[in-house]
């Protein structure tokens, strides 16, 4: 049976599918005995999942019209 | 949240390459962070901002012969990504890319601290209070936190991490963006996530940082 420990080296690509079918059997019978690496595994997923909610900020018109000065400056005639 | 994952429209692609000036206000309006994120994660921060300047010079000049090959925005990507890089290059010139990208490789392995010899948890993970994704990073404390240990990551650990699970880019666009071989940037990816978890279980169980 894997340990704990390669359960959460294999973790990432458990989440994008990048075990093979034997691979995924291991981890599933490991994750199915083991309420920590249970855990971790949800847990894991939920951050992953709350990334693309991390702020995102675009810039204001000030700061769009200055690189927009800059860029025309610049450019090759 | 959509604005993220999608790209830039096939009308306002059009425009760009004719070098409207309206389409690119908007474009740099929408990208100019994320670059920004991307070149700091190669060179740093302090000249991140020139470097993206720079980038934008260099977009807006070859726009017009932008061939569609990929999209746009993994273009300009790409293009934020070489001028990191060749700046990176230019201040460490006895370093090596290929060298600086091994440094995210062999760093130090703290989620071993976890676990006892025989590969058993010794600290498992705390269980976390909140179950909605929307919702786990809407504290401004957390989300300070997470920026921290972003910025804190080795070179290209970050950069992966964020073009694959902020930007949801596929292997092959971040392989081709930062020049990277497939399994390394799975070991690169791999490692920051299990960095950023352990701050995240830190900060449940704690409240800090
Ligand atoms: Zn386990």
């Amino acid at each position: 049976m894997l340990k704990c420990k390669e359960i959460v080296e294999k973790s990432s690509d458990f989440v994008d599918g990048q075990l093979t079918l034997k691979g995924k059997i291991d981890f599933y019978w490991h994750i199915f005995m083991c309420v920590h690496c249970r855990r971790f595994l949800r847990q894991l997923r939920l951050m992953l999942s709350s990334m693309p909610y991390l702020d995102e900020k675009e810039l204001t018109d000030n700061e769009v019209e200055l690189i927009m000065q800059r860029v025309k400056e610049n450019k090759p005639e | 949240m959509a604005a993220k994952s999608s790209d830039v429209n096939e009308a306002a692609v059009s425009a760009l390459i004719a070098q409207d000036e309206k389409a690119f206000r908007q474009l740099v309006k929408s990208y100019h962070l994320q670059l920004k994120k991307l070149a700091s994660s190669i060179v740093g921060d302090v000249v991140a901002e020139e470097v993206v300047q720079e980038a934008w010079l260099s977009i807006f000049t070859n726009l017009p012969n932008f061939e569609r090959r990929s999209s746009l925005k993994t273009w300009i990507y790409r293009i934020t990504a070489n001028k990191a890089i060749s700046r990176l290059r230019r201040e460490s010139k006895s370093i090596a890319f290929s060298e600086i990208k091994a440094r995210g490789s062999d760093d130090d392995d703290d989620f071993d601290a976890h676990f006892d010899d025989t590969g058993s948890w010794q600290k498992p993970p705390w269980t976390w209070q909140e179950n909605d994704p929307a919702k786990l990073l809407t504290g401004k404390e957390l989300q300070n936190c997470i920026e921290r240990v972003l910025g804190r990551l080795p070179q290209l650990q970050e950069a992966v991490f964020m073009l694959n699970d902020i930007e949801g880019k596929t292997a092959q666009e971040i392989c081709n963006i930062l020049e990277l071989s497939a399994s390394n940037m799975r070991v690169l990816l791999h490692r920051a996530r299990l960095k950023l978890f352990d701050h995240i279980d830190h900060f449940q169980e704690t409240g800090e940082c």
